[in-house]
Formats: C-alpha cells, sequence, structure tokens
C-alpha cells in the first residue's frame, strides 16, 4: 500500500447549501484515497458522506477548496463530461437504470459519444454483464430484472469505460442481507482483478467491514479514520460506541476503551477485549 | 389538497391552464359570431315590420337566396296580402378592397322603414342628386370615414352618400341601403330578389297564405320574421364549423389535459399507494384525482372565457367584415363554454383517477416510475422512439393534435394549387404569353375598357388579344353556373374542343360544358334560360379543366350585357409574335397602361392577387396551425422532460454532455413532429378528396398536392417539433446532475 500513488484528494473542501439558511454541508474535509483502495465513507443522515461522493464524482462544485483526481484539478478541468464518463462510474442507491433500455443497453449509456464503435460497445456491454454474471440476462428491461441484478446491471455500467474510480452511494441500501453481500463480493472481487478504486458511502457495517478503510463523517467534518486490518477488532469498536454498547458496558469501560485500552493484543484478546466479544455474542 | 397538488408544478399547471383556455376561447369566439350573425338576420326580418319572409328553398344564405321579382307581383294580387316588398342583399368591394353589404330595398316600401335615418335624407326623398343614392350604415360610415355627400366607389359604380341610418342591429349598420334596381344591377342580378317580406292583412290568414304559396311556388320556402333565422343554412353551416372548431379544442385540451393528470399520478403513484395504505378508500382517490381534473378545467374554462372575448373584441376591431355582422355573447354560450370544459375535465381525469383508484397499496408502494412496457425491447430507433413508446396515449395524442393542423394545410395549400391549376390551365390554353387584368383588385372585379384591349392589339409585336368575362349566373338547375364569355372569332375560344354540335359563331346561342349538360340535363338544340334571356345550345364542349366543364361559353358581347359592363371585359389574353420577347413587351406595356396589371402567363400564380390572398391564407393557417402544433408538442415535451428528470440526471451523470441530452429530446420532438406531419399529410389528402366530392364549384376544382404542399407541410411539422421540444430540451440541459438525480 505504501508505494501506491494518490488518486484522490480533497484539500479544505467546503461546500455550503442555500443562500438564506446555510446549510454547511462539507467543513473543510482533507482526505486522501490511494489508487486501488477500497474506501467505506460512513456517517450519520446529512453527514455530509453523498456530497463528498458527489465532489469527487464532479457532479456537484464545491463552494470552496480543491479536489484532486488522478492529480488533475477537477477546478481546471474543461470536459467535465467527459471526466465522469472516463475516470469515475458511479453506483446509485436506486440502481438508477433508464427504464426504455434493456440491460445491455444500459451498461452502454456511458460509452456513447465516447468514441466507441457500435461494435465495440456490443463487444464490451457483453463483456461486462458476463463478468457480473448477467449473460443470460442482457436483452431485459429493468423491471424484468431482480432488485440484486437491476444492481449488478448498474455495477456493470459503472465500469463501463473501464474508470479508475468507481463511486458508490449506498449500493446495497435496497437489498436484503443476502443481496448486500452478493454486491460487496462483486465489488470485491473487481477491487483486486481490475484493480479499480472503490469509494463507498454505506450505513451497514457489515459493508463496511470488508473494506481497507472506513472514514467516519459527522456535520461536514471527517470525525475519525480507520485502517481495517482485523474486522473483527472493528466490529467490537464499533460496538462500544453504541447506545448499546454503553449500556450494556458501563460507562466505566467505555471510557477505558476510549482512553485506548487495546481489545487484541498478539492475537490474543484483552480482558477489555473478551468482555467486549461476550457482549458482542449476546447480542 | 387539490390546490396544493396543483401548485405543486406551477409550471405544468399555467401550461395545461393555456392548453385548455385556447380551447375555450375558441368555442367562444366563434359561437359569438354565429350569434352574433344570427342575432343580425333576425334583427333584420323582425325590423321589417312584415308577418312572414319568403326565400329560395336549398340558398345556403339569403345572401345566395335568389328569385324573379315577379312573383311579389302575384303575391300582391291575392286577397291575403296587404303588402309585399322585394329585398335584394348582396357583398360587394368597395374603394379601399374591402366588403360591403348591399341592401337593396324598394325606397317606397314599408320594409326601408326601419332604417332610422340619423343624418341627411331618406332615399325616397332624394332629388337632384348627382350620382346614384346611397344610404350608408352608421357602423360602416365610421368604418370608412364617410360622411353625407361624399362619394362612395361601389364594384366600379359612383354613387353619393345622402344620409346615414342605425338601427341597432350590427350587421344592418354595417352596411349600405340602396333602391333596389340599383342593388339588382350591382349584384349582376337584374329583377332577382333575394327575399320578399309579406305583410298580410289579417294574422290569421297566415296558414291559408302559407298552404297557397306552397301550391304555387315549390322552390320557395316561407318563415315568420322571427323563425328567419333558424332557416339559414349559412348559420347552420357556421355553427356547425363552430363545433368542429370546439371538437378540436376538445381535442386538444383533452391531450394537454390527460397528458397532465397522468403525469402527475404516475409520478404520486407511492403517495397514492400510501394514501391507501392510511386507509383511504377507492372512491376517496378516485375523487382526489377528478378533483383535481375539475379544478383544472374549470380555472382553464375561466381564462379561456376571457380570452375569447377579448379576441374576439379584437378580430371585430381589425376585420371588416366581422365587425360588419356583429357579435353577441350570451350566457348560454358561456354555459356551453363551461360544460365543455366540465367534459373535458371528467373525460380527461376519468382514466387516470380510474387508474390510481385500482393500485393496490403494496403495488403501489414499490412503483418505480415509468416502464418500457415488454414490447418496447423489439422497437427500433433507440431511445427516442422508446421514449415515445412509454407514453403511447400521450404520444397519440399529440400526434392528433400536430396531424390535424398538418392536414388542414395540406387540404387548403391542395385546393389552393388546384385553382390555380385550373386558371393556368385555362389562360395556357388561350394560347397567350402574357394575361392582363385591372391591377389592385379581387380578379372577380376586374374590367378593362375594350379600347385598351383595342391599343394592344393594334401593336406590332402582339399577334392576337383575346378578351375573357368570368361570370357565376343563379339558374334554376344550378345554384351557380360558371358563364364565360369569349369572343367567337378570338383565338382563345378554339380552347373549347366541341364533342358534340358545333362551335359557338352567333348571338343568343350557348355551348355547355360537358359536366355541366350532365348536371342539367342539357342537349344540343336545348335551350337554356340565363338571367333574363334564352340561349340555344349549339354544342358541348370539353377542355378537361374542371372548372370550364362544369360551365357554359356565351360571346363576349352578350356576357357584357349579362354583366351590366358593355364594352368592358374581365380579363386580355395576349398572344405575342414573338414569345420570347414576353417580359420586354410586358414591362413596357404596364408602363402605358398603369391601372392594369399584366403578368406572364407562365408566372400568373404569383401575380394574381386572388391567388396572392388565397396564399397568404395558407399561410395564416400554416401559422397557426404551427403555434397550436408547437404548443401541443412543448406541452408534450416539457412533460416529458419533467417525468425523466431523473433519468436525465443519471445520464449526466454517467457523461452525456449537455448537447447530447438536448439532442435527444429534441430528436424525440422531430420524431413526433414528422410522424405527425405525415399523418396530417394523409389525412389532408383525404379531406381534400372529400372536399372535391362535394357538387358544384367547389368540387370542380381538383386539388392538386405538388410535392410543395408536403415538403410545407413537413417543415410546418418539424418546426412546430423544434420549437417546442426547444424549450424542454434546454431546461432539460440546465439542470445539474445532483439536482436532477435529487429530484423526487
Amino acid at each position: 500500500m505504501e508505494n501506491r500513488e494518490v488518486i484522490v484528494e480533497t484539500r479544505d473542501l467546503v461546500k455550503i447549501y442555500g443562500d438564506g439558511a446555510e446549510v454547511r454541508a462539507l467543513d473543510g474535509v482533507n482526505m486522501a484515497v490511494l489508487a486501488g483502495e477500497f474506501v467505506a465513507v460512513m456517517g450519520p443522515s446529512g453527514s455530509g458522506k453523498s456530497t463528498l461522493l458527489n465532489m469527487i464524482g464532479a457532479l456537484d462544485r464545491p463552494t470552496s477548496g480543491t479536489v484532486l483526481v488522478n492529480g488533475q484539478d477537477l477546478a481546471q478541468v474543461r470536459n467535465l463530461d467527459s471526466f465522469r464518463a472516463r475516470t469515475v462510474g458511479f453506483i446509485f442507491q436506486m440502481h438508477n437504470l433508464i427504464p426504455t433500455l434493456t440491460a445491455r443497453e444500459n451498461v452502454e449509456v456511458p460509452m456513447r459519444g465516447q468514441g466507441f464503435s457500435h461494435r465495440d460497445r456490443r463487444r464490451r456491454s457483453a463483456e461486462l454483464l458476463e463478468l457480473v454474471g448477467l449473460a443470460e440476462r442482457m436483452n431485459h428491461l429493468p423491471n424484468m430484472l431482480s432488485g440484486g441484478e437491476r444492481q449488478r446491471v448498474a455495477v456493470a455500467r459503472a465500469l463501463a469505460n473501464n474508470p479508475a474510480i468507481i463511486l458508490a452511494d449506498e449500493p446495497t441500501g435496497e437489498l436484503d442481507a443476502a443481496r448486500s453481500q452478493e454486491i460487496i463480493s462483486l465489488m470485491h472481487r473487481l477491487n483486486h482483478e481490475l484493480g479499480t478504486t472503490f469509494i463507498v458511502v454505506t450505513h451497514d457495517l457489515a459493508v463496511a467491514r470488508q473494506t481497507d478503510r472506513v472514514l467516519v463523517m459527522d456535520s461536514g467534518r471527517i470525525v475519525r479514520e480507520h485502517i481495517i486490518a482485523d474486522p473483527y477488532s472493528e466490529d467490537l469498536r464499533q460496538l462500544k460506541d453504541s447506545p448499546l454498547g454503553r449500556a450494556l458496558l458501563g460507562a466505566r469501560e467505555v471510557d477505558l476503551v476510549a482512553a485506548g485500552v487495546p481489545l487484541r493484543q498478539g492475537g490474543q484478546f484483552t480482558a477489555m477485549g473478551q468482555m467486549l466479544r461476550e457482549v458482542l455474542e449476546k447480542v | 389538497m387539490i390546490f396544493k397538488n396543483l401548485f405543486r408544478r406551477k409550471g405544468r399547471t399555467i401550461l395545461t391552464l393555456v392548453g385548455i383556455s385556447i380551447g375555450v376561447a375558441a368555442i367562444v369566439a366563434l359561437g359569438a359570431v354565429s350569434r352574433g350573425l344570427r342575432a343580425g338576420f333576425s334583427a333584420m326580418t323582425r325590423g321589417s315590420q312584415a308577418d312572414l319572409v319568403l326565400t329560395q328553398t336549398g340558398a345556403m344564405s339569403v345572401i345566395t337566396s335568389s328569385m324573379d321579382e315577379t312573383i311579389a307581383d302575384e303575391l300582391r294580387t291575392w286577397p291575403e296580402v296587404a303588402a309585399v316588398d322585394g329585398v335584394l342583399l348582396s357583398n360587394a368591394l368597395i374603394e379601399n378592397a374591402s366588403y360591403l353589404f348591399i341592401f337593396g330595398y324598394d325606397p317606397q316600401g314599408f320594409a326601408i322603414e326601419h332604417f332610422r335615418v340619423v343624418e341627411g335624407e331618406e332615399l325616397a326623398d332624394v332629388r337632384g342628386v348627382r350620382g346614384k343614392p346611397l344610404l350608408l350604415g352608421k357602423r360602416a360610415a365610421e368604418r370608412l370615414s364617410k360622411k353625407v355627400g361624399d362619394t362612395l366607389r361601389v364594384t366600379g359604380s359612383t354613387f353619393r352618400i345622402v344620409g346615414i341610418y342605425e338601427t341597432g342591429d350590427g350587421f344592418e349598420d354595417g352596411g349600405a341601403v340602396v333602391a333596389l334596381p340599383e342593388a339588382q344591377a350591382l349584384a349582376l342580378q337584374p329583377r332577382r330578389v333575394s327575399m320578399l317580406y309579406v305583410k298580410l292583412r289579417s294574422p290569421s290568414d297566415a296558414d291559408r297564405f302559407k298552404a297557397r304559396v306552397e301550391r304555387r311556388f315549390s322552390d320557395l320556402s316561407i318563415s315568420t320574421t322571427t323563425g328567419f333565422a333558424d332557416q339559414e343554412q349559412i348559420l347552420a353551416l357556421l355553427e356547425g364549423m363552430a363545433m368542429g372548431v370546439a371538437g378540436l379544442a376538445v381535442i386538444i385540451g383533452g391531450v394537454v389535459m390527460t397528458n397532465t393528470l397522468w403525469m402527475s399520478v404516475f409520478e404520486r403513484t407511492r403517495e397514492i399507494g400510501l394514501l391507501r395504505a392510511l386507509g383511504w378508500r377507492r372512491r376517496q382517490v378516485l375523487f382526489l384525482i377528478l378533483g383535481e381534473s375539475l379544478t383544472l378545467a374549470l380555472l382553464g374554462g375561466l381564462a379561456g372565457i376571457g380570452l375569447g372575448v377579448a379576441s374576439v373584441f379584437l378580430i371585430s376591431r381589425a376585420s371588416s367584415w366581422l365587425g360588419a355582422f356583429g357579435t353577441q355573447f350570451s350566457p348560454d354560450l358561456f354555459t356551453r363554454a363551461l360544460v365543455t370544459v366540465f367534459v373535458l375535465g371528467l373525460v380527461g381525469g376519468a382514466y387516470p383517477a380510474w387508474w390510481a383508484s385500482r393500485l393496490l397499496p403494496l403495488e403501489a408502494l414499490q412503483y418505480e416510475g415509468g416502464r418500457g412496457g415488454h414490447f418496447s425491447r423489439y422497437l427500433p430507433g433507440g431511445m427516442v422512439v422508446r421514449n415515445l413508446w412509454r407514453r403511447r396515449l400521450r404520444t397519440v395524442l399529440t400526434l392528433l393534435g400536430i396531424g390535424i393542423s398538418i392536414a388542414a394545410i395540406v387540404a387548403l395549400g391542395g385546393l389552393a394549387y388546384g385553382m390555380l391549376d385550373t386558371f393556368t390551365a385555362i389562360v395556357r390554353g388561350s394560347e397567350a404569353d402574357l394575361f392582363a387584368a385591372e391591377a389592385d383588385i379581387d380578379s372577380d372585379f376586374s374590367a378593362i375598357d375594350e379600347r385598351v384591349g383595342s391599343r394592344i392589339a393594334a401593336r406590332p409585336d402582339v399577334k392576337a388579344v383575346s378578351g375573357m368575362i368570368m361570370t357565376g349566373v343563379n339558374t334554376e338547375k344550378m345554384p351557380m353556373l360558371l358563364v364565360f364569355g369569349y369572343h367567337p372569332r378570338e383565338p382563345a375560344i378554339r380552347r373549347f374542343r366541341i364533342i358534340e354540335g358545333e362551335p359557338l359563331t352567333s348571338r343568343h346561342q350557348v355551348i355547355v360544358g360537358r359536366r355541366a349538360a350532365e348536371q342539367m340535363g342539357l342537349k344540343v338544340g336545348d335551350t337554356l334560360r340565363l338571367l333574363d334571356s334564352n340561349f340555344r345550345v349549339v354544342g358541348i364542349f370539353e377542355t378537361g379543366v374542371g372548372w370550364e366543364d362544369i360551365g357554359v361559353v356565351i360571346s363576349l358581347r352578350e356576357a357584357q350585357a349579362l354583366t351590366g359592363k358593355p364594352r368592358q371585359v374581365q380579363f386580355y389574353a395576349i398572344g405575342l409574335r414573338d414569345p420570347r420577347q414576353a417580359e420586354a413587351v410586358r414591362d413596357e406595356l404596364e408602363a402605358l397602361f398603369p391601372e392594369i396589371d399584366f403578368a406572364l402567363t407562365s408566372e400568373l400564380a404569383e401575380s394574381m392577387s386572388d391567388f396572392r390572398v388565397m396564399q397568404e391564407m395558407v399561410d395564416q393557417i400554416s401559422f397557426l396551425a404551427v403555434f397550436i402544433g408547437a404548443l401541443g408538442m412543448l406541452n408534450t415535451m416539457l412533460m416529458s422532460v419533467l417525468e425523466r428528470t431523473r433519468e436525465i440526471g443519471v445520464l449526466r451523470a454517467l457523461g452525456w454532455s449537455r448537447r447530447r441530452v438536448l439532442g435527444l429530446i429534441l430528436q424525440e420532438a422531430l420524431v413526433l413532429g414528422v410522424i405527425g406531419g405525415i399523418c396530417g399529410a394523409i389525412l389532408g389528402v383525404s379531406l381534400g378528396e372529400m372536399l372535391g366530392l362535394v357538387q358544384g364549384t367547389f368540387g370542380a376544382i381538383e386539388p392538386i398536392y405538388s410535392p410543395q404542399i408536403f415538403v410545407q407541410a413537413i417543415v410546418v411539422a418539424m418546426i412546430a417539433g423544434a420549437v417546442g421540444g426547444l424549450y424542454p430540451a434546454w431546461r432539460a440541459t440546465r439542470m445539474r446532475p445532483v439536482e436532477a438525480l435529487r429530484y423526487e
């Protein structure tokens, strides 16, 4: 990870919505994502996660601050449409497929106007749908597909122009646990096989647990950052922050954890870790 | 809740209101005109103080009704009759090239009494005035800025205004009154009247009198002065037209209405599901949507009434014709307009409301916006065609709107070209190189002195000159028989190829067109009565030109007598020794005779004022069609863009440029326009053919559909598409992707 270059970077990113009653959706965000990283962005509703994602994807312009993608300042990019088409891929919470187009045609949408020939488009869309396991359902309209299948089409569509970064805004928000896992596994596979960078906004701990790093946002700022070396440890850490964990542990233990008492040392749980683990298992 | 729902999408609501109100305005405006006309006719007959009115059976209007005035003499001898007054109504072209209604009355009769002279003298009192006396209506006087003592040129004759009258009836006050013989001379209908006013000795004699008239004169219709207007076929026609426009308005309004409600219901599907889940009954949902639809319709109706009243006011000020008729707004008319919009609201809202109420709560809550339907994946043409297919009903309704507009252009254009072609054939057939008509006047009224003809004929570069007269005469067997006057020894008559009998050689002879002969049942050797002269049929001809084949040809001299214009012809066809010099000769002739228009026969179309007027009319209708079509298109495309806001956001997020999105929406509009244009062209041709089936002068015109008309129609449709699609397309591109994605 050390030798990889920074692919996304924000500097003092501020976004203010509204004229009268100002809402500071982003309040000075500094972050960096390395090429090939799989990053989750978490936080309560309204904390600025989606706004951050929109800034990185050039869907919206910041009030102040800079966004650098591939070392390029987005404020200097002339053709943002082309940037969106080639450099980033989007996956939305609602799959947002075009209802009149078949799965395959939906995948071809971002390729239009990017200099692909009709045959190239056909070939690539077929490849991508095969990659996400939908080769047989290529000519179905979105309303003939299940929720999970639609989201897989959306993933294939995001990959259409082989972008360096994929931005996903709660890609599993509308899916059940099993379908969620399918999508996450798919994204992981793509992350490993293609080396595509993923930035995923999610509320789902199970999703966040499987990423390389979690950025926690609140009120437009990044308040914490976890590098997830040990998913289980991360679970415990999440637990002690939750009201449930507080109730089960009591204030003293929480303060201890907050003070930095380690939960695991040398592969073994510490006393505090063991206690949390028991609590977690009861839950 | 209803109002809140409507105001949730202000733009859409306003657009819908505009659509409905234009329709309603058309109903109100046309209704007011036809009612004004009815009131005018009614007031005219009632004011006459007569008990009964006699008109020709089958005449379209009192203006085309014609009967012999000797009938009046006979009626006067009947015991039931106290007095009879013959009246001739006609419409004449006056000096500033506008039309004026001319009423011919007996100055001594009882019917003229209701023309209350407010300035100057009564027609009966006039003595020793230079020129023929004329009473001018107050409104006409205002319009023409004339006062007592001024002169007025009517179709070539000069009248002296001796008085100004007022009857309180817009129709009469917008016209002029002259002595009956003068009116007959003007209308080229000597000794004929449009109607007879009959005053009975006792009202109880009415039934006996009616029965006697029916026995004696089978071709006369009798009505009371109050019931007279009901018999006017022109009113029926105008009212029919008003109904037609109302129908069109209902279609366009319906398109807009259904469109709006559909969309509003679609986009609220989840909300409706929620209402149902919260315990609303089907009926409640149904009434909610219907309530919105009716509210929308009624608001549009009220706006439309305002618009209609305003437009009638403006039109009657601008147009002398309508101004002469006068208009009338009755509460009844407004009721009709409101009932129409009510029905519109019900019809437009019914299906969406029903659909909404039938939704299962669960299904509705899971609804995710428009679908393509399974079939749509087999459609060719990609997104453009599929997007149109997605809302089939709307697309079909929009096509209908555009189609009807285009049909009007094609049908009218076809007829105009057909007429032009007929005319050109007549002129070409006369082997002429130049064609002369009086300048700046409708060709019907053209008059050229024969001395001009002689001077032209004397020129060394002119080979031959043929005088021509074209007029229409009421006959017993054909209501408007076309009569052509040609000199038997001039070259132009040669085009009438005799298929039976002999050519025209002398006076009291007539040759009859093949179709006219069939319609009137005439054979060689029969006698044809034209006005008060008898003509012997010496031959049957055929030229292949519809107009001519339903007409008859008499000698120029007799045609001049018939039209009351001795030594004058309507047109000259001029043959040159060297046709290549035509342009140069024309220029010389125009310099010599500034009061006459000379046209190359090859350029006749562009130079004849009639055709210019007709072309202008077609152009105006085209403009109206573009307007209506563009409005429908604008509505449809705007709705379509609105409902696809999120989709457009997705496209933009996926890297589509503004130009690409613009292109997509514009393409949809253009496809819609072109398909509408093609449908309209087909509809128009059928309409033209149907008009062609009508008997008489109109039927003799074979509509000609030049490629130009179709090009024009398609271009018009495309302009409608582009104009209507441009704003929505522009709007679609202005949306920021983030906003579009968040749009619900």
